[in-house]
């Protein structure tokens, strides 16, 4: 924010009229949102006519449905579309919206620019579950559903169900000994997954790759079976926003503003942990977004959770739906792990910010 | 009718018990300060009372009301706390950061409405803060902020108002502009205020009642000048102080003389004799006491500081009423005294006629064959009001041998050669 | 009246009676021979109908497959659109004859064709690598048959859900990969050519292994996977498998894994007298580096392999994909370890 002086009256005002700013604000990154989405299921090895991909879309409207003459659109350019791009592109957008807000959620508990959603061990709980699904070669599905994503989305919570007990005095969990439990553990496990990786022999391969994160494979089932738990997480964060803010003043500061500090980090935590584990068994670990991401935005729309958290999503979620069209366009047929393109766009962009900005931001 | 009652708590941290058997009550238009050396439990007291740290035992009820057993938002919107640190973890603006005081008054979704930010924005203006509005709070000065951390804690409209040195960063201004708004409020809008200070001019002049913490327990309470006397803050801080009503203001006032732990036997067998009054004695009689001689003074009157130092520091003194000539015996008591002492040393005292007679004592004792050291910091001129006669009588003193000196130090040094 | 007449009337009567039945019985029997003849045809038809409708079925039969995970996949047609998603796959579909029928392989598939050509010239598609392959692209692809290789387990779940019919291949042994070979040829139609291929290549083995019987020593090998750190092959690898047949002892055959990490100790410790590397088709030179630079190896000069200068290369892709080359594999290895039958 700039220094400009306003006059006590106008900022008065502007405080206002900050509610429907927000909504408005809010609104348009929605359609963006939308915009991306559509337009990047035009992204793809399969050149497909946008016309084409429209009408395929359009079809499946309840309205415009009835409009639309889908006669030359072939079955294969409709399950290129439904099957294939559609499932990845709202992965993608669901992993980028969970970690954004995780890593908000997390930056405002501890009070520390460095943390990200894995901070707490999800990420190296994931990555032994994941492991030992792989290494143990648990028939690839169980009743259907795949057993890495399940193991990794197990491994992630009791990896965080142990680092809370550790740090947890009484009913308190401090914020310092969460951290530092966490990085504990994950050293730890990260350990037992290079000795699964020692193990695993020729399926080594398949290890790295879950680890480097992508979409290459997603299906619809993936995308339905997180899509609650996002959505859900996601909402309950929201509804403690104004908590966070008031956290940043220290805990014992918010507990005399009223703020229930040991219910709302809990609360936090949890959900924080749920959207995150269940971002990460679907998409294995894609790093940066959770940690760059509210940076970003805190710079561009200030500290205010109430709107932060709003913002935070959406631009995470449409971040990572550019990037997965970036990994699997540039070197089609082949595709790059979408790690690397977060992290080789999302670092420099930090940095400009950083720059811009530098006098005002503080965390 | 608003009253907070602390009932024999006991507070801990670890095993380490730090507030013993505290109770008290206050109540509305109360301005009570917490006083006591480190370490005595004030901010403990605070954080017991503010439910920062639950106390092992003993109960404090707000209105009846056992504020352990209320719900977070229920106490605070009763009651304010301004802490001593107050770290930002974010860059918000100082609105943002008065507002987050009506966080108690809302509910979950409800956005800050009009009533809420004029509540804010009187609360700033009230505490000076108002043009700082949109500034981010980590670029504010150290005083600027504790202003905004006050306005938020007004803007809670509070009942009970918790201070833990709130005038610490400020400057001289901003402290009593702050400390005049709080008592304004306490008896406007009925507050209870309970602060810590430990700025002992600040306590006297704003508050009513005052609590003297030693060791984690109450060692006094009560009105003011009640506990805070000389020998409460002996006994408790191990400093003599000197405490007295400020002839203008009648507000008490304090002034520290010494630690009483530095007192040393003497360990020179000399015996010097101090003239002085009006202050001018203090440093001559700490530093004589502390190279180890004995010091007499006299003739002083009962109302004057040097007097009161004398008592304090045990020094031998002849005394007289206030505003009286020296009367013969004190005169006679002098001159006694001065014959012991193998040294006199003349203060830069302003003589008028009321201790002139000191001077003639002087000129007796250099007739005596005594060492005079007169210690002229400032000319003699600008402290006769006698129409010269002291002006005379120094001169004398000095064609007849007395040594004139500028400081306490020289006459010192003059003293080794005894 | 008398009965002297009757004799002659008797005759008589007798002779039209038995001419009657004579007759009769005639009459019938060319009948019956006329009915069966009928069914005889009739038969005969019936047969050829049965025979015919035997034909049809069971060229429409359900084509029973079982790959070699235990996946049991039901073909109603032969395929005519196969995709390949690993080099070894696309190599025996080419040795049987099908190869007119793949439409996709992967970017590492180079034989028997230079198949980068043939992608760069739009007349064959290529899906990606062998990690990772597009699935896009091979759903674009419309096939009609996929075969997988082992760690595609993602993809081959995600393509099965979505109806398309894949085939996972991953022999552990070359016997496996003869069946492998034979596998593929049922399921396009090849059977014939299937088993030609087999039948040689067993041929092939037998007389390796035959003749290395008849060897006097049994040299040492080592078999190098990768170097920093070193790799190489225990009992449960095909090297190892191919080594034993061609007359050789693993030296590290009492390790039962597949591949595992190792130290330059253990193998100066084993002694070798052959060591073979893999010579892959990659830019830049093999990971080994040269055998100048191997030999170099801090305590290397010790092994026997490198004082006798027995160091040899042999083709990666050829020893490393199940296909039918694995017997070429052999026979190099063979020509390598005994030198002397050869």
């Amino acid at each position: 924010m700039t220094t400009t002086v306003m006059s006590a009256n106008e900022v008065e005002t502007t405080y206002f009229r900050r509610a429907s700013r927000w909504k408005l604000i809010v609104i348009v990154l929605a359609v963006a949102l939308t915009l991306t989405i559509i337009l990047s299921l035009n992204v793809g090895f399969a050149q497909i006519p946008f016309s084409t991909v429209l009408n395929i879309i359009a079809k499946r409207m309840p309205f415009l449905g009835n409009l639309v003459d889908s006669s030359n659109v072939s079955y294969v350019e409709e399950t290129i579309i439904i099957q294939i791009r559609m499932p990845r592109i709202l992965a993608g957008a669901l992993v980028g919206a969970a970690l954004a807000a995780a890593g908000v959620v997390y930056q405002g508990i501890f009070k520390n620019p460095m943390a990200d959603p894995y901070v707490l061990g999800v990420s190296s709980g994931a990555a032994v579950g994941a492991s030992l699904a792989i290494v143990l070669g648990i028939g690839f599905t169980l009743l259907g559903v795949s057993t890495v994503p399940i193991l990794a989305f197990a491994g992630s919570l009791i990896a965080v169900f142990v680092v809370y007990n550790i740090s947890r005095i009484g009913s308190r969990v401090p914020v310092t000994t969460l951290l530092l439990s966490g990085i504990a553990v994950s050293i730890f496990l990260s350990a037992i997954v290079a000795v699964l990786q020692v193990i695993a022999g020729e399926r080594l391969h398949i290890i790295v790759f879950w680890l480097m994160g992508g979409f290459s494979y997603v299906e619809w089932k993936d995308v339905l079976a997180i899509l609650p738990l996002i959505c859900l997480g996601t909402m309950v964060i929201y509804f403690y926003a104004r908590d966070l803010n008031i956290l940043a003043l220290g805990e014992e500061t918010a507990q005399h503003l009223g703020v229930d500090v040991e219910k709302v980090k809990k609360l936090l935590l949890i959900f924080g942990s749920l959207v995150t584990a269940a971002a990460v068994s679907v998409s294995g670990l894609i790093g940066f977004v959770g940690l760059i991401i509210p940076h970003m935005t805190r710079i561009v729309i200030g500290p205010d959770h109430r709107i932060l958290l709003p913002t935070s999503i959406i631009v995470g979620a449409t971040f990572l739906v550019i990037c997965d069209a970036v990994a699997r366009m540039i070197v089609s047929p082949v595709e790059l792990p979408v790690g690397v393109i977060t992290a080789l766009s999302g670092g420099p962009f930090l940095i400009y910010l950083l720059r811009k900005k530098k006098e005002s931001y503080a965390i | 009718m608003v009253i907070l009652t602390v009932d024999g708590i006991d507070c801990y941290y670890g095993s380490v018990k730090v507030l013993e058997n505290v109770c008290f009550s206050v109540k509305e238009r109360d301005f009570v300060g917490v006083l006591g050396p480190n370490g005595s439990g004030k901010t403990t007291l605070l954080r017991g009372i503010s439910r920062a740290l639950k106390p092992h035992r003993g109960v404090i009820l707000l209105n009846d009301v056992d504020i352990y057993a209320l719900k977070s938002v229920e106490v605070a919107k009763q009651m304010a706390v301004v802490p001593q640190d107050n770290v930002i973890a974010f860059n918000f603006t100082a609105l943002d950061i008065v507002l987050m005081g009506r966080h108690p008054h809302l509910s979950r979704f409800q956005m800050e409405s009009e009533k809420d930010i004029a509540i804010a924005k009187r609360a700033m203006e009230l505490t000076n803060t108002r043009h700082l509005a949109e500034r981010p709070i980590n670029e504010l000065s150290g005083g600027e902020r504790q202003r905004v951390i006050i306005a938020r804690a007004l803007a809670q409209e509070p009942t009970v108002l918790l201070l833990d040195e709130p005038t610490v960063h400020l400057d001289i201004n901003n402290q009593l502009e702050i400390m005049d708004l709080l008592k304004e409020l306490c008896i406007k809008k009925g507050l209870i205020v309970l602060a810590v200070f430990h700025d002992f001019d600040l306590a006297t002049r704003y508050c009513d009642s005052a609590m003297l913490l030693n060791n984690g327990r109450i060692f006094s309470i009560g009105p003011i000048e009640t506990v805070l006397t000389g020998e409460n803050i002996k006994k408790v801080f191990q400093v003599n102080m000197i405490v007295k009503r400020h002839p203008v203001t009648n507000m008490l006032y304090i002034v520290p003389l010494s630690t009483s732990r530095s007192k040393t036997k003497p360990s020179k067998d000399i015996i010097v004799h101090i003239i002085c009054g009006g202050g001018s004695g203090v440093p001559i009689m700490k530093t004589l006491l502390e190279q180890g001689y004995v010091v007499t003074t006299g003739v002083l009157n009962t109302l004057d500081t040097d007097y009161d130092a004398a008592c304090t520091l045990g020094i031998p003194v002849v005394n007289e009423a206030p505003f009286s000539p020296i009367t013969k015996e004190s005169h006679k008591a002098n001159l006694a005294m001065i014959d012991e002492a193998s040294a006199i040393i003349i203060g830069n005292v302003p003589f008028g006629y009321g201790n002139l007679k000191n001077l003639e004592a002087a000129k007796v004792a250099l007739e005596r064959g005594k060492m005079i050291i007169i210690v002229e910091e400032t000319s003699v001129h600008r402290r006769d009001f006698t129409n010269g006669r002291a002006q005379n009588l120094l001169r004398e003193l000095k064609s007849k041998g007395a040594i004139a000196v500028e400081s306490c130090r020289e006459a010192l040094s003059k003293l080794q050669a005894l | 009246m008398c009965i002297v007449v009757n004799t002659k009337y008797v005759v008589y009567v007798t002779t039209i009676i038995v001419i009657i039945l004579i007759i009769s019985a005639v009459y019938v029997y060319i009948y019956d021979q006329g009915q069966i003849a009928d069914m005889r045809s009739m038969i005969r038809g019936l047969q050829s109908d049965v025979a015919n409708l035997q034909i049809e079925l069971y060229k429409y039969r359900n084509l029973t497959l079982v790959d070699d995970r235990g996946y049991v996949l039901n073909l109603t047609s032969y395929p005519n659109r196969i995709v390949s998603l690993a080099p070894s796959n696309t190599e025996i579909l080419f040795a049987i004859g099908a190869g007119d029928k793949v439409v996709g392989v992967t970017d590492y598939c180079n034989y028997p064709y230079n198949f980068s050509a043939w992608i760069e010239a739009d007349n064959l598609t290529s899906v990606g690598n062998y990690w990772t392959p597009n699935i896009e692209a091979i759903v674009a692809l419309e096939p009609d048959l996929i075969l997988a290789a082992f760690a595609q387990e993602e993809v081959v779940n995600t393509l099965r859900g979505m109806g398309y019919k894949v085939l996972v291949l991953d022999p552990g042994n070359i016997d496996d990969v003869l069946k492998d070979i034979v596998l593929v040829g049922r399921a396009t139609d090849r059977n014939i050519e299937a088993a030609v291929l087999v039948n040689n290549l067993r041929r092939r083995i037998d007389a390796v292994v035959s003749k290395v019987a008849g060897a006097t020593s049994t040299p040492k090998v080592y078999y190098e996977v990768w170097y920093d750190p070193l790799w190489s092959v225990g009992s449960e690898s095909w090297e190892h498998e191919l080594i034993e047949k061609a007359g050789g002892i693993n030296v590290f055959a009492d390790q039962s894994l597949k591949y595992f990490e190792t130290g330059s100790e253990a193998i100066i410790e084993r002694n070798p007298d052959i060591m073979i590397f893999p010579l892959g088709h990659g830019a830049g030179p093999p990971f080994w580096g040269s055998f100048d630079q191997m030999k170099a190896r801090p305590g290397w000069d010790a092994i026997s392999a490198v004082q006798n200068d027995r160091l040899y290369t042999i083709d990666a892709d050829v020893i490393n994909r199940p296909g039918p080359r694995i017997v070429d594999a052999l026979e190099t290895l063979a020509q390598v370890i005994h030198p002397e039958l050869f």
